[in-house]
């Protein structure tokens, strides 16, 4: 495991915090699938922006016309 | 008469309430096809035959003194292996519960026991309802009868194949990110995800309570109207179930378009990773809406990445909650995509779910508003983005690679449904999706049902 990215030792102890055996899983796999989500979670910043901080329960009830 | 494996509900409903045919004969009919299909495509994990035989006696019964429950009375189902059955095994498609054996009935499969259906057996459902094909699978996965070299969609697989080669005519799905499209699209069926709360979760497996609806597929969207009358309701033991009440959906099912108002979601179409093939077909289904009688009108939505995105995050983080504390014991016993797929969830924050709830608060208010303001009754859009892959090319994270396009319906909780929309180049199914305003779900329905009505060649079975 060579040229990991900044981040993966503390990912690596991440996963050892959580009782994830490594050995189960494709490590690389899983450390740019995490830094993939991340980067794209920045992307809903700015929906979110403005939001209410209680905003974060759904009723569907709320929608209807 | 058309044979009963390509029979549609409605069509062997009116013969039972006729008396043209009995339950017990169409019953035993199936089992002999599923005896000869199942073996090939897989698509049954569990069979229930002497309890489907004992039902169907049943109905018959009732059926013959003029007591006959309702439409679906002596129709056999079959349902998702992620549906709690009582004394009948329900793996969820995972070795972990090989021998999982519910003491209850889910919600799903007490109300349609209730209508009279007959259980024909539990479907296959990739691991935990959010695995693929993987090759270390304890139940390996249905295949495509069009093509068994290519993915069948899940994690309604067990439905999408069992309803398209025609041993069963009609299934109980459940979809998280696209579990029942997905499938109804690579399989040439048809699949409705309803209104978020419509229909009760209690004994369905949850992959993510937040985003999970139980649904129907069949052969056409007005047996999934039927289906849908006999399943929906409230249900007053599940947190997620909705106090909100619809007519019987069957009940408006029309095939008249006039006056119905469709956008076409411009910017799911032109989206990344769409086919030109799979644009033409969304293209070609609008082209007969108008021809119908519909109104057309073009509609841009927010970015197809921000519901993926949150969709995702939250139902990645969910599934984790579910599973981290079997995972700690058994992650080597779980399947290969299964495993990395719900292992993502151990690294999503607090902060991030929370975000990724509050987006989906702010993009379902977008949604319906957009909907209002041009007012538009349907949103139409392709129901997959290109043919399905090859099973062995599935990636754990394909949805972080380019955008899922049945993620949004999942996230707004609005009714959405998977139509056939034709063959593709290399003879595969194709699909669009129609969906409506929160609890249109007979809108939806009968708009698709329009659309069936005027392209029939679109039906195959496979023999």
């Amino acid at each position: 495991m060579s040229n990991w990215a900044p981040g993966w030792l503390s990912w690596s102890e991440r996963c050892s915090q959580l009782g994830l055996n490594l050995d189960c899983l494709d490590a690389e796999e899983m450390f740019r699938a995490h830094q993939r989500l991340n980067a794209l979670l920045l992307s809903l910043d700015d929906v979110v922006d403005g939001a209410s901080d209680t905003a974060a329960v759904f009723k569907p009830e709320e929608y209807v016309s | 008469m058309t044979s009963f494996a390509k029979a549609t509900v409605t069509e062997l409903s009116a013969l039972l309430e006729d008396s043209q045919i009995s339950s017990v004969e169409l019953t035993e009919t199936l089992i002999r096809r599923i005896e000869a299909k199942n073996p090939r495509y897989r698509a049954f994990l569990t069979c229930t035959f002497d309890l489907a035989l004992d039902q169907a006696k049943q109905a018959d019964e009732r059926i013959f003194s003029n007591n006959r429950r309702g439409p679906l009375d002596g129709i056999p189902v079959a349902l998702k292996d992620a549906y709690d059955t009582k004394n009948i095994l329900t793996t969820v498609g995972s070795g972990l519960f090989c021998d999982r054996v519910p003491e209850h009935d889910s919600a799903v499969w007490k109300r349609l026991k209730a209508a009279g259906a007959v259980l024909l057996g539990k479907l296959e459902c990739t691991e935990f309802c959010l695995g693929g094909p993987s090759p270390d699978a304890a139940f390996p996965i249905s295949l495509n009868p069009h093509d068994t070299t290519r993915y069948t969609g899940g994690s309604s697989s067990g439905a999408g194949v069992a309803l398209a080669t025609g041993m069963v005519p009609a299934a109980m799905g459940s979809d998280t990110g696209g579990s029942i499209r997905i499938p109804a699209a690579f399989c040439g069926v048809v699949g409705i995800k309803p209104s978020y709360g419509l229909v009760s979760l209690r004994g369905l497996f949850p992959l993510s309570g937040s985003l999970d609806h139980a649904g129907p597929m069949a052969r056409s969207s007005k047996d999934c109207a039927l289906l849908l009358d006999a399943v929906m309701g409230h249900d007053a033991k599940d947190p997620t179930s909705t106090k909100h009440q619809i007519e019987p959906v069957s009940k408006t099912i029309s095939e008249d378009c006039r006056g119905l108002v469709i956008g076409h979601v411009t910017n799911f179409s032109e989206a990344e990773g769409v086919s030109d093939e799979s644009r033409l077909a969304c293209h070609r289904a609008l082209d007969v809406f108008r021809d119908l009688g519909a109104e057309v009108k073009e509609i841009q939505l927010p970015s197809l990445w921000d519901y993926t995105v949150a969709n995702t995050t939250i139902m990645t983080s969910e599934a984790f909650a579910i599973h981290n504390v079997r995972f700690r014991d058994h992650l080597d016993d779980v399947s290969y995509l299964t495993r990395h797929r719900i292992a993502l969830g151990a690294f999503i924050s607090a902060a991030d779910y929370i975000k990724a709830q509050k987006a989906r608060r702010v993009l379902t208010h977008k949604t319906f508003d957009l909907m209002r303001e041009n007012r538009v009754d349907l949103l139409c859009y392709p129901g997959m983005v290109s043919d399905p892959p090859p099973i062995d090319q599935m990636s754990p994270f394909y949805y972080l690679k380019a955008p899922l396009i049945t993620a949004p319906a999942n996230l707004t909780g609005a009714p959405a449904a998977a139509i056939r929309a034709g063959f593709s180049d290399a003879n595969m199914p194709m699909s669009f999706q129609l969906t409506g305003h929160m609890f249109a779900d007979s809108k939806v329905l009968s708009a698709a049902n329009a659309y069936e009505q005027a392209t029939p060649k679109y039906s195959r079975i496979v023999e």
